[in-house]
């Protein structure tokens, strides 16, 4: 029954729009930004999971409203999921995540071990 | 005498290959010309910063909705003028995390214009917009004299 369910959740983002990112660095983290406009910030989901970082997102309001008929109709898909590789200089138990404006903000610090470290010359 | 390769005769052995072949290609171009990006095709998406629009009409007004993520309310400008609503403003890129720069970067930014042709009658006295999580919505009213009329015929 747990399979099924989970089918039908997958079922969903077969036609997910893949949202457009860009990727930022700095010495201490990396930044993702996600452009996912008309979400609600509890129907956004991010998932760290074996390395990978799931985004997603549901619900945007693109139904038709009642009453109305659809003269154009570009914004075709309610759901965004896009996956990406977190690989191993990300700790993912300190990935924070903003969403304003149709954006969504990933904060990724990096692991302490591929931090620049400061050796004192004695 | 002249040699067949191999793989060609193959290809003859199934007529319907090429059949298939022809429509796949008349999918792929109907998706990109009628703007169905699905996931799959993420690198055709268009080349251009374009907000995607929605446009809904009923008898008493219409419904603008258009994906802006990322532009700031104040870069927003819209004006109606006749039958013609254009939208247009700039996306700025955002400037607080420079250091290394970007490693990747698919977002397009700068200014952007669309201008959409509407079913005649819009009250252009009355238009509202609001922006929200990166959604701009007008909301169109028409006018009282646009609207259709319901005239009631007694039969004698």
């Amino acid at each position: 029954m747990r399979y099924m369910q989970e089918c039908r959740d997958e079922q969903q983002y077969r036609e997910a729009v893949i949202p457009r990112i860009t990727i930022m660095e700095t010495d201490s983290a990396v930044v993702v930004k996600a452009e996912m406009a008309g979400l609600q910030k509890e129907n956004i989901n991010v998932e760290a999971h074996d390395g990978n970082l799931t985004i997603r997102g549901k619900a945007k309001d693109t139904a038709i409203p009642d009453g109305y008929v659809a003269l154009y109709q570009e914004r075709y898909s309610p759901v965004y999921s896009r996956t990406l590789t977190l690989g191993n200089q990300i700790d993912p138990e300190k990935i924070s995540a903003v969403y304003e404006q149709g954006i969504l903000t990933l904060t990724m610090p990096k692991t302490e071990k591929v931090l620049p470290k400061k050796i004192p010359v004695l | 005498m002249a040699l067949i390769p191999w793989k060609s005769r193959e290809a003859w052995s199934d007529p319907f290959r090429e059949l298939e072949q022809i429509q796949n290609t008349m999918n792929r171009l109907f998706d990109v010309s009628l703007g169905r990006h699905t996931g799959k095709e993420l690198m055709a998406w268009d080349t251009e910063w374009d907000p995607a629009v929605d446009v809904y009409d009923s008898k008493d007004a219409i419904v603008v909705k258009a994906d802006l993520p990322g532009v700031n309310k104040e870069d927003i400008d819209i004006s109606v003028l006749n039958d013609t609503l254009v939208i247009k403003g700039e996306k700025k890129q955002e400037k607080e995390v420079k250091e290394k720069g970007s490693i990747r970067s698919e977002r397009f930014y700068g200014s952007f214009q669309r201008a959409i042709t509407l079913p005649g009658g819009v009250d252009t006295g009355k238009v509202t917009a609001a922006y929200k999580n990166g959604v701009l919505e007008l909301a169109l009213p028409k006018k009282e004299d646009a609207k259709p009329k319901q005239i009631k015929v007694d039969v004698k």
